[in-house]
Order: C-alpha cells, then structure tokens, then sequence
C-alpha cells in the first residue's frame, strides 16, 4: 500500500516537473520571439519574418544586396508588368558576407529560377561597415549555418568578432551562438510590431516621403563607362562573391549580378569594372546600370534622393530594364492569375495606396483633399468642425455636396465617419462619440458642446480650433495616414 | 567561472546530474574534482595553494588531535595558523604591508625597499582559509574529530558553491553532512526544487538589481566631486542596496546550488537593513563571518567577560580586523573601525537612551519608534559603507563632505538624477525590483522564512508564476551579455 503511494508519488512529481519545464520553455520562447530582432537593419524594414511565413516554391526571383538594392527594384511593379514573384532580402549594409548566408538561408525554402544580387557589397573593404555582417544576420534562427557563420566571423589574428561595438572576445563566442545575452537589452527598443508582428505585406522597396523626393547628383553625362580601367576587389569580397556563384551552381540557380545607379568614386567604378570581367569568366550576367544609364532613362537630376540611392522614379526604370531582362532570359512565369500568390497581389495593392499617401501628405489644398475623401476607396475618413469654422458659404457648401454633407455642414457643423464617399456616422445636433481601435490604430472622434475632438493614439488630432480637421485612416495599410486642419479665419489654410 | 556566466549555467546541470546518479563510493570524489575544476577556472595555478592549506590544516587536525600535551597541541595549532595566514599575508597584504613601511621610510628620510615579486590575489583564498583554521580550531577544541578521509576534509575545504565567496562554513555542519554523503539519499524533489528557487532568486537579485544600481553609484562615486547632496546621498544609498544586493544574490545562489544537490549551508543574512541597532546589524549581515570572528576571536580576547573597557577595547579589534580581512586597505579599517565606535557607542549610551526614552514617555514599542531606530541604523551603516566604497580614506572624507556642504534639491526635480547612469525607464525597472526585494525580505522578518519555504506553502499557480516571472525578468533585464563589463561578485575580491 505504502509502495504504491510512494509510486504515485513520484508519478505526481514527474508529471508537475513535465509541465513546469513545458510552461517555462513556452514563456520565454514567447519573450524571446518578442525580443528578438525582427529584421537585419532595426528599422523594421526588413521581410525577413515574412519570408519565414512563405510557402516553399514560390519565390521566382529573389534579390540581395545593400540599401542600393532595395532602393532600386519594387517587386510590386515587376508583379504588375511581368507577374514575376520577386523577393527582396536586402538589408542595409549587407555585404557579400551576408548574402551569402542568405542566400544560403533563402535556398533552403525557396528555388528561384534567378538570384539578382546587387554590387554595391563589391565597394565594401572586408566588413566595410562594422558589424553588418553580425547586424544582418541577427534574424537568422539558430541553425548549423548560424554557428558556421558566427564561427567564420571570429578573426583569426586577433581572434576576435567585429561587432557593432568593436571585438568580441573569442570567449564571448557562446553568447553569440545562444543569441539571448546579445538580444536582452532590446526591451529598451520595443515597439509594437515586436508583439504583434509585421502588420505590412513588405517584400521590398519601402515607399517613404522621402522615396518621392529628388536630390541632383552630380554626373558626368558623356553617355559612355564614366572610368575604364580595372581595380581589384578586396580579397575577403571576392571570395564571398565566389562562395555565392559556388552556390548558385551548385542548387542550379541563375545568378544575375547587377549595379544600381550610385554615385561612386572612380575607384569604386573602376571596381565594378573588375567585377564585370570576373562574371564574365564564370558566364554570369552583369548589368552595370550607371554605364546603361542613357539606355533606361536615368535622370541625374530626378531619379536620386541622396547621394547614391534611387528613389521611386529612378527604381522604377531600373525595375522595368531588369523586368525585361528577366523575362527575356529566363523561364519566369506569370503568376498573376494564380493561388498562393496573395503576398505579391497584396503588395502590389499597398503600393498604390502608399503612393497616395504619400501625395495626401504633402498636399495643403482643401479641394484634393475633400475630393480623395469621396472618391477614395478602403479608407475611414473623419471630419469635424471646431469653433468659427464656416467663414465662405458658397465655396465650402460645394465642396461637401458629393458627401451629402453640405447642409448639415452649413446650419452648425458637426461630426461625420466617411467610408466609400458615403457618411456612416454622424453627430451633429446632438452629441456623440465614434471608436476604432484595430491595427496600430486607436482613434476616437467626438462631438461636445458643437466642437469636434479627434484622439489619434491618445494624441489629438485636432490641429485647428476654428475651422475642419480631417484624418484619414488607411484600412489595407491598418494605420493613420493623414491628419490635417483647415483654418478658418486664414483662408482655410492648411495646418498639419 | 561567475555564477551569472553561460559556463555555470552549464557547468552546475552536468555537475548536479551525475552527482545525483553516481554511485554513493563516487560521489565524494566527483564533487571534488568539479570543485577543484570549478577554482582552476580563474587560475589553474591557485590550485596548489587551496591544496597546501588542506594539506597543512588536514595534518594538523591529527596532530592536534593525537597529542596529549597540551604544549604541543598549542604548537601545532600556532604553526598550522602561522602557515595559512602567512600564504594569506604574502598573497593578500604584502603588497600593502609594503606600501605602508616604505611611507615611513620615506617620512624617516630612508631608502624605500623594492618589491621584488607580483602577485595576483587568489580568488577566495580569505573565505576558504578562514574554513580550514575554523576547523582547525574545532578539533583543538575537542568540538570536531579529525577527519581521516582526505578526500572527504578536502572536499569540505574546496566545495565549489560556497568556496570563492562563502558562507564559511564550520566543520561540525558541513563535515558532518559530507560524513553522511555515502548514506543519505540524494533525490529529493522538495530540495531540488527549493534550492533552483533560490538560486533564480539570487540571480535576480545580483543580476536586475545590483548590477543595474553599479550603473548609477559607479560614475557617481569615481567623479564625486561633480555631484552635489543629492547624487551623492542617492549613490551612498544606491551603494548600500548594491552590496546587499551583491551579496545575498551570491550566497542565495550558493545555498541553493548546494541545497539542490542534498546540502544545507548556513544563511548568511538575515534581512540586516530591518536592524534596530548596529549591533543587530552584524548578526544579520554576513553572519557566517561574524560568527567566526565571535567564536575564534572575540571570545579568545575575553569577550565581554573582563569589565566594560576590555569589552569595548575586543570589539574595536574584532572590527578592525574584520574590515582588514575584507581588503588590504586602510579604508577597510576605517569601515570596521567606524562599525566599532557605533557599537561601543551604542553600548555606552544604552542606559542613559532608556532613561530618556522613559523621560520622554516615548512608546519603545511603537511602529514610528522601530522604523526610526531601522532608518538611523541604516543611515550610520550607510556613512560606513561610503568609507568602504571609497579608494581611499581623503576620497571618503571628502566624498561625506560634499554631501553635507553641496546642497542641491533641486536636483530631486529636474531630472538631472536620470542623467547619471540609470534613465526613467531603468529607474522603474529598479524601483519594480527594489519592492519584490522588500516583499521577500519583509516575509523573511515576519514569518522567519526564506522564499523558496514562502512558495512551497502556496498554490501551485502562484508559485509557478513567480519563478516564471523572475526568469523572464532576470533575462530580460538582467544587466549581462556581450561586452558588458560584469561587475564581478564584490565579495570576490576579498
């Protein structure tokens, strides 16, 4: 009897350790997901965690490289010319170190018929930037080619890893491999995304403002190679460029190098120089696109928002050359009418809706902006009136009319939720209040004492007290996108 | 081999598995080869002086134990305690013996002399050397026999929990429990678990707290003649909860690490900021080197057994000597110097306190009257601990004299205090910590428990949750990793 208590017993305390170590693994699996980098760069701009949730096979062709890589292809246009599935893993500062890995990671899911791997990574000297190499693969999970990449990184002089910080001991090796006592301090750094996820469908090229922006970069335009002449590649580059060509043979993949536009040194084009020979020993494609510069249309004084990085305008001539020379030279298919390609249709879509976003930012005039508020689709657009809002009778009654609004606009003022044109909501004798939370949105429009309050995020919204405040929330893009007041007593100037 | 560093968090699994599943005849020796591996890991060479000292006290044990002439018997116990405290003189205070007769020479117009050899202090050698002469001592005393299993007297001189930073234990408990090794049964689930408890305690405690509040009291502290009263007063403060913190984290893990392999160490604290008086300060903090130096030296001197002034002339020694143990240093002194007039002090005031409280009507047992004597206590232990933070004895005067002279409030408003190390939001993980220490502190003041008993008394989701809780915490915001400069255990040093 006492035997089989005490068997029980133990049973019991088996059981309880079972479970007690399963919870601990599942919670701090949970914090460490949380804290763990996201993407290669820290600014959440990078798709590795999309490219995590990929189903094999579907990547068609996958591009790698520096910030010039990503600057200069929007897989959502090659989408919509060719319905080719591109995919950018570039991240800032990848040299050729990093793509190798990858590459090495991307080919383990995915068999794309063409690698595009952009040359900027042939300017770096060794870990040009220090620390990239350690900083991009961060994402990386914890594999056999993460601790073969952590141990190629240890120096064997000095025996040390570069790091963002300098060297790490080779005694610091284990922390690198076990990544927990690298990560820990992010809690510092947390934003939303970490706990949620990316709530973006990015797969490459990031519109921002500033990708609309143009800067002059100063060319010299003779419409042939601006420097002839060879420059030997750093020795650590040209056997990560090697090792990148091995593999691509090796998994039976086309590699296609190529240059992006960039404003670089006689040295560094001198370089490229090199680089094209040596692809041309191994039969390699190399698309140099600052001597096809004239041939794709780039313009010095348009296609540039800093010193070397494209912006839309110049990426999209890029994109359409390498579109045609992809679908020209290899056996890419259309895959714009079939399933299990949602990502790329989903993209192509926030494209569109960040291109006018972004012309909805920079815009001050009240008529584009009531005019995209009724015609605009997939948008929820507050409006409310503070104060002396209603000073031109006839011009502003005009502009409300298409929301049906301008009655109601003109005898007090009020509140109004606009979707598809159409007002859903309304508070405008009365007083009322209208709640989003969903995304990385917390919005509140209220109406109290014939006054409008809007609260974006817990920060108001409301940017003039005597006239009409307006925000547009993206519903594809799950965010606030625009926040602005007309002024009343100024003309209904704008006010952001 | 830290142990906040990945290698003990793989070193004491590997260690503890086997031990728990080797043959009884084994285990004595396993543990002892992972004790000796665990020292070699800071320097393989300082092995061979951990062995000398069990060698010499083994020996000694049985001289002093077979002899019958009490003459003799004396004569061993002197040369076993010449022998280790002159390694610990030549490795510890040579240097410094050195430094100070060369300041009389040069004051005397003399040729200094040179120094003719460098060392490195061996990591733990006070700790351990002070076990092994406690042991001798017990046997001289009749209290212990002789251990005959060299094996077994050396694996009680080098166990690896508590052999670099303590507890120091005494040969009639930890001895004994080695004793019993071959025959007690291992597995037990109830120790297991309360001994990974309290080393994910003691984790948390060095690792969130004291090595987060090093941030702040550090810079303060070496550039203290940037900062006014209220820098100041926050890194003394800040410097009192370090060393606590420092500490008790350590010996917590060490208890626990040996709790989860069958052994039960002595605490050594005692929640000592809730003391009353200075007095009741050092019966909780470091209690096992407290004890010692009662027993083997206090008592030796006479104690309080000779009248008051003799009295009061043992507890200044015992306190000089223990600050001098603490470090070859004349602020240590100065420390236990100061600990020593509190204690006087207290003693000689005693009576003529009671007659005024008495005067005064004032309710002796009141909440308000302990909390006061629990912050003036804290306040005169927190003046000392600036002298022992301090490099130098005019760095500590000077440091107290600004805090009283360079008076700055306004600094408690504007901020400037998140400038120093520690921004707000390390400030609210401090603060956060700071009241779980305080719950568990103030558990163990009220209900005399430990926190692994407190948890094992409550329900499972409560108890789970809380070790979940501070795992998480302790890797998250724990203050470690790549290139951080680890504020070692403070107590290694000594």
């Amino acid at each position: 009897m006492e035997n089989r208590e005490r068997k029980k017993d133990i049973l019991k305390k088996c059981a309880a350790t079972a479970v007690f170590w399963l919870l601990l693994w599942m919670i701090l699996g949970r914090v460490y997901q949380v804290l763990s980098w996201k993407d290669g760069s820290g600014e959440y701009l990078t798709p590795v965690e999309t490219f995590y949730g990929l189903e094999e096979n579907v990547v068609e062709v996958l591009f790698l490289g520096s910030s010039h890589s990503y600057c200069s292809v929007i897989p959502a246009k090659l989408w919509e010319d060719y319905g080719i599935a591109g995919y950018s893993l570039a991240i800032s500062g990848q040299d050729l170190a990093a793509s190798y890995y990858w590459l090495k990671e991307a080919l383990k899911t995915q068999k794309p018929k063409v690698v595009c791997l952009e040359m900027y990574g042939a300017m770096f000297h060794g870990y040009g930037v220090v620390g990239n190499l350690y900083r991009n693969t961060l994402p990386y999970p914890i594999s056999v080619d993460y601790l073969q990449m952590v141990r190629a990184l240890i120096d064997e002089e000095s025996g040390s890893i570069q790091t963002e910080e300098g060297f790490v001991s080779n005694e610091d090796r284990g922390s690198f491999m076990a990544k927990w006592s690298i990560i820990h301090t992010r809690y510092k750094e947390l934003q939303r995304q970490d706990f949620t996820g990316p709530d973006t469908s990015y797969i490459g090229f990031n519109i921002q403002a500033d990708s609309l922006m143009s800067q002059p970069v100063n060319w010299a335009s003779d419409g042939q190679k601006l420097y002839e002449g060879n420059e030997t590649m750093p020795m650590e580059e040209e056997e990560w460029l090697r090792k990148i060509i091995e593999l691509t043979k090796e998994k039976g993949v086309n590699l296609c190098l190529y240059l992006a536009p960039t404003s670089v040194s006689a040295k560094n084009q001198m370089r490229a120089n090199y680089v094209e020979e040596l692809a041309r020993g191994e039969g390699i494609p190399f698309l140099n696109f600052i001597d096809l510069r004239n041939e794709i249309g780039i313009d010095t004084q348009q296609d540039f928002w800093d010193w070397g990085h494209l912006n839309y305008s110049g990426a999209e001539k890029v994109t359409a050359a390498l579109g045609k020379f992809i679908s020209q030279n290899y056996a890419v298919k259309d895959h714009r009418s079939d399933a299990g390609y949602e990502l790329w249709k989903k993209d192509a879509e926030t494209r569109e809706h960040e291109l006018n976003n972004i012309k909805l930012q920079q815009s001050g005039d009240i008529q584009y902006i009531l005019d995209y508020a009724v015609y605009a689709s997939d948008y929820t657009i507050l409006l409310a009136t503070n104060g002396n809002y209603f000073v031109e009778t006839d011009y502003l009654a005009e502009l409300m009319k298409p929301l049906g609004i301008s009655e109601e606009f003109a005898n007090g003022g009020g509140a109004w939720i606009i979707e598809d044109g159409q007002v859903t909501w309304k508070a405008v004798s009365d007083t009322g209040e209208w709640y989003l939370n969903k995304g990385g949105a917390d919005i509140v429009l209220s109406r109290q004492g014939g006054s409008g309050c809007i609260y974006v995020n817990q920060l108001s919204g409301v940017r003039t007290l005597d006239g009409i405040n307006i925000v547009f929330y993206d519903k594809i893009l799950n965010s606030v996108v625009c926040t602005v007041g007309f002024s009343a007593p100024e003309g209904y100037a704008c006010v952001k | 081999m830290l142990f906040n560093s990945v290698n003990f968090l793989l070193f004491f699994p590997l260690v503890a598995l086997v031990y728990l599943v080797l043959p009884r005849k084994a285990r004595c020796f396993w543990l002892l080869a992972a004790s000796y591996y665990f020292y070699m890991c800071w320097n393989a060479k300082y092995a061979l002086l951990l062995l000398a000292s069990t060698v010499v006290t083994w020996l000694c044990g049985f001289l002093v134990h077979g002899v019958k002439k009490s003459v003799r018997r004396k004569l061993a116990v002197a040369a076993c305690l010449c022998i280790n405290l002159g390694l610990l003189f030549f490795f510890k205070y040579a240097d410094f013996f050195l430094a100070n007769c060369n300041r009389i020479l040069q004051a005397l117009h003399l040729t200094p002399v040179e120094k003719g050899f460098d060392v490195l202090l061996p990591v733990g050698i006070s700790f351990y050397t002070f076990q092994a002469l406690g042991y001798t001592i017990d046997v001289y005393r009749g209290k212990v026999e002789p251990e005959k299993n060299i094996l077994r007297y050396a694996l009680f001189v080098s166990f690896f929990p508590q052999l670099v930073a303590g507890p120091i234990e005494r040969s009639e408990s930890l001895l004994g429990q080695m004793r019993d090794l071959e025959r007690k049964q291992l597995v037990n689930y109830d120790k297991v678990a309360g001994g990974l408890t309290l080393m994910v305690w003691g984790l948390f405690v060095k690792m969130v707290i004291a090595d987060r509040v090093a941030l702040f009291v550090n810079p303060v502290f070496e550039n203290y003649y940037l900062h006014g009263t209220v820098a100041l007063t926050a890194a003394a403060v800040g410097f009192s909860l370090q060393i606590y913190c420092d500490f008790m984290g350590y010996s917590t893990i060490a208890v626990g690490a040996a709790r989860v392999m069958g052994f039960e160490l002595m605490e050594n604290f005692e929640t000592p900021y809730f003391a009353r008086s200075v007095g009741e300060f050092w019966r909780r903090w470091h209690i096992s080197l407290s004890a010692w130096f009662r027993d083997y030296l206090y008592i030796p001197l006479g104690g309080s057994r000779h009248g008051r002034v003799r009295k009061y002339w043992n507890v200044m020694v015992t306190m000089a000597v223990s600050g001098l143990w603490h470090g070859a240093n004349w602020t240590y002194v100065a420390w236990g110097l100061l600990h020593g007039v509190y204690q006087v002090a207290e003693d000689v005031t005693g009576p003529w306190r009671i007659k005024l409280y008495d005067a005064l009507h004032t309710k002796r047992e009141s909440f308000s009257f302990r909390l006061a004597q629990t912050v003036s206590t804290f306040v005169l232990v927190d003046i000392a601990w600036i002298f022992f933070r301090a490099p130098a004895i005019s760095h500590a005067l000077r440091f107290c004299k600004r805090l009283v002279t360079k008076w700055d409030p306004w600094n408690l408003f504007n901020g400037s205090l998140y400038e120093l190390g520690l921004d707000r939001p390390e400030c609210n993980i401090l603060m956060v910590s700071l009241a779980a220490l305080f719950l568990v502190d103030l558990i163990r003041y009220k209900k005399k428990q430990d926190i692994s008993t407190f948890l094992r008394e409550q329900c499972v989701w409560f108890r789970w949750s809380v070790i979940y809780t501070l795992l998480a915490a302790t890797l998250t915001f724990g203050v470690y990793g790549i290139q951080f400069d680890s504020t070692q255990f403070f107590y290694f040093q000594f």
